[in-house]
């Protein structure tokens, strides 16, 4: 019987075999070998086919990664590569045993690689900075189709400062605009040669190491067309601040996250930003300087679409004064994460958002100061609000149609819930109520005013078969709903989640209403 | 409508939004424009047809894949994901899976296309050379001095 896998023309076997290689990202020569030794038009078609070689991920460890690196390069031809260089962490150059070398390997490496330097389009090197910076050394010249850079280095004294790391890469004049270059580092810092300007994207991790905010400026400097910008930190080291501060124009910079860097105002002060759409910083410290900071950025970004603001746990003062009078619209955003109360209700006091459509507040301990005026927020559709549900009062969103209310020490019982619905009555479609204390009564009085509601979760309350019953007999149309305060008859699907209700009394309300998707998790 | 016919000489009419998720057709409506005539399909026989057009009814609402798309799906990091319906969709004898494909590739629907090749990879992963010949019935040709002289050539993949 004839195979039909041999019926296929060799471009669908290519795409066959492209696809079984890339079933794991690291080194795919193993998986060419093996089909390679399936039959003789297989092999033939493999040796001869130089797209199945361009992805080489070279692993030191296997002390045969030079044969590897030239077994490769001679099928891959003229096609463009992608290189992985992975360095063991645990061994310097010096312990593999290559004394009888004359060159340690990343020079011998970089002498196999260099001359298909052209052709390189993405480059990634897991390595110690001496073993990186050794390899890139021997390693200068031009790289115009390079599109992806990735190093990854380890440090094992978290006090010390990230080493730099030159990267002596650069584009031919001609093909200085050439695709755009996005980067990703840990634990070490590059310095661009003239590629930097091509630099769109950079990823720094520096969980490992304290920053040097000086180096960190200077590196920015050399990337003045940068798009996005990630920066993580570990929120018990420390950054080394500027004495001299620089200001840093990023004229195209849109995302900007900030992760776990306690003061994120050494880094995000020195930016001069204007076209930011998504600001992220969390884990951090609030001060004065962060809302000045905050401020600054949020009357010159019109352009802002989304902002996650979410200090941890420390330095939770109120600073009344952290933000000036004035009041700042903000025409773009669109999508608000805030948390840490003490900062803000003096923020939202002063901030207009008539484009907000989905907001969340988090870590809310208790009732807003005294002078806190209510908020109109006319296009938010969603609020989620963890802590204490008494922001409610302070909220006023007529158009809302999805309600997350998360609550883990009962205080004040679903007035607040209330006190919205019964306002201007938005229509809500979705709520999820996880409130501690929330009684059967609590929610029927709530559910009798939200007629539109399609979709409902109560989780953690005191809910009953009570409310299953309530539950369990739809009007028979939607305004006859509204006039016998019947409940949520478009109701469409509700989970309960650890609450009281019996094995009865869930089979009931299932039996009562088979077109609703009812759920009980325990 | 649009009417195809098979290589069997079979007809199917179709809507036009389900026979145009072939580029292939596609393209054969726009340069005929407005016409009753049948669209011969030489390549392709009725049991397969019947089976791509299902595929193309499932996702006819679907957007149709931009270069963009393409391009990045051509490209070495591909996932091997194929969802829920596909899947199902494409539990097949192996004779169908490779007329599914052959059918897919001729009439230009990349979608398809891609979801039979990502499950004939699948069928591929975690076997050796052996059970690979056995899954689709590929006579060994090597001789075993062959055989050993490339494992010797590629020594250097082996045991990592």
């Amino acid at each position: 019987m004839a195979s039909n896998i041999q019926r296929i023309p060799t471009e669908i076997l290519l795409q066959i075999f492209q696809i079984y290689k890339s079933q794991k990202c690291e080194d795919s020569t193993q998986h060419l070998f093996h089909l390679s030794l399936v039959c003789r038009p297989w092999r033939d078609f493999i040796q001869r086919c130089p797209a199945l070689w361009s992805d080489m991920w070279l692993d030191v460890s296997t002390g045969k990664v030079e044969q590897q690196a030239a077994y490769q390069l001679e099928r891959a031809g003229r096609t463009l590569l992608s290189l992985a260089i992975m360095f063991p962490w645990q061994h310097t150059v010096k312990e593999r045993g290559e004394q009888g070398s004359a060159e340690p390997l990343p020079v011998r490496l970089a002498n196999t690689l260099r001359n298909t330097m052209v052709r390189w389009e993405s480059f990634r090197m897991h390595a110690r900075p001496y073993e990186a910076q050794l390899f890139l050394d021997n390693c200068a010249g031009y790289t115009p189709n390079l599109s992806t850079i990735i190093i990854k280095s380890r440090y094992v004294d978290r006090n010390t400062f990230p080493p730099t790391l030159s990267i002596p890469f650069q584009r031919p004049v001609e093909a200085k605009r050439g695709p755009p270059i996005t980067t990703s580092f840990r634990s070490i810092l590059p310095v661009w040669s003239s590629l930097g300007t091509n630099v769109t994207e950079i990823q720094i991790d520096f969980t490992e190491v304290r920053l040097r905010a000086a180096q960190f400026v200077a590196l920015l400097l050399s990337c003045p067309n940068l798009v996005q910008l990630t920066v993580t930190g570990a929120y018990d080291l420390t950054i080394d601040n500027i004495s001299d501060p620089v200001l840093v124009p990023l004229p195209y910079l849109t995302d900007l996250r900030v992760s776990h860097i306690r003061e994120p105002e050494y880094l995000i002060g020195v930016l001069r930003l204007q076209a930011l759409q998504s600001l992220c910083i969390d884990e951090f410290e609030w001060s004065p300087a962060m809302g000045g900071i905050l401020q600054n950025i949020f009357q010159t970004c019109n352009s802002l679409e989304k902002a996650e603001i979410l200090p941890g746990d420390g330095g939770l003062e109120i600073y009344e004064d952290t933000f000036a009078q004035e009041r700042i619209v903000l025409p773009s955003l669109k999508d608000l994460s805030l948390s840490a109360e003490a900062t803000m209700y003096p923020l939202l006091q002063r901030l207009s958002l008539p484009q907000l459509i989905s907001a969340s507040f988090f870590d809310i301990d208790g009732p807003p100061p005294d002078s806190t005026r209510k908020i109109t927020l006319p296009s938010l559709l969603s609020l989620e609000l963890h802590g204490s549900t008494t922001f409610l009062h302070y909220v006023d969103a007529p158009n809302l149609v999805e309600l997350d209310l998360v609550e883990e020490t009962r205080s004040t019982g679903a007035d607040p819930l209330r006190s919205l619905i019964e306002g201007p009555r938005p229509s809500l479609r979705s709520l999820w109520l996880d409130i501690r204390g929330l009684t059967d009564r609590d929610i029927i009085r709530c559910l009798e005013l939200l007629p539109f509601l399609e979709e409902l979760e109560i989780c953690n309350c005191t809910v009953s078969d009570e409310t299953l019953r309530a539950l369990a007999k739809p009007p028979p149309s939607i305004w006859l709903a509204v006039i016998q305060k019947g409940l949520v008859p478009r109701l469409k699907s509700a989970t309960f989640v650890c609450t009281h209700i019996t094995d009865e009394g869930f089979a009931t309300l299932v039996a009562s209403r088979p077109a609703v998707d009812w759920k009980c998790i325990d | 409508m649009v009417n195809l016919v098979t290589s069997d000489n079979e007809s199917f009419t179709v809507e036009k939004a389900v026979a145009s998720r072939s580029v292939l057709i596609k393209n054969m409506l726009e340069d005929v424009g407005e016409s009753d005539q049948p669209i011969p399909l030489p390549n392709v026989t009725a049991s397969v047809l019947k089976k791509v057009l299902e595929y193309c009814d499932h996702h006819k609402n679907e957007p149709m894949p931009t270069s963009e798309d393409l391009a990045a799906e051509d490209t070495r990091k591909r996932t091997t994901d194929i969802g829920e319906w596909d899947q199902k969709f494409i539990q097949v004898d192996q004779e169908m899976l490779f007329e599914i494909i052959l059918a897919a590739n001729y009439l230009d629907i990349k979608p398809l296309l891609d979801v039979g090749c990502k499950t004939v990879a699948n069928m591929i992963k975690g076997k050796t050379p052996e059970e690979i010949r056995k899954l689709f019935n590929i006579v060994n040709d090597f001789t075993p001095e062959e055989e050993a002289q490339i494992k010797k050539e590629n020594e250097w993949a082996e045991d990592r």
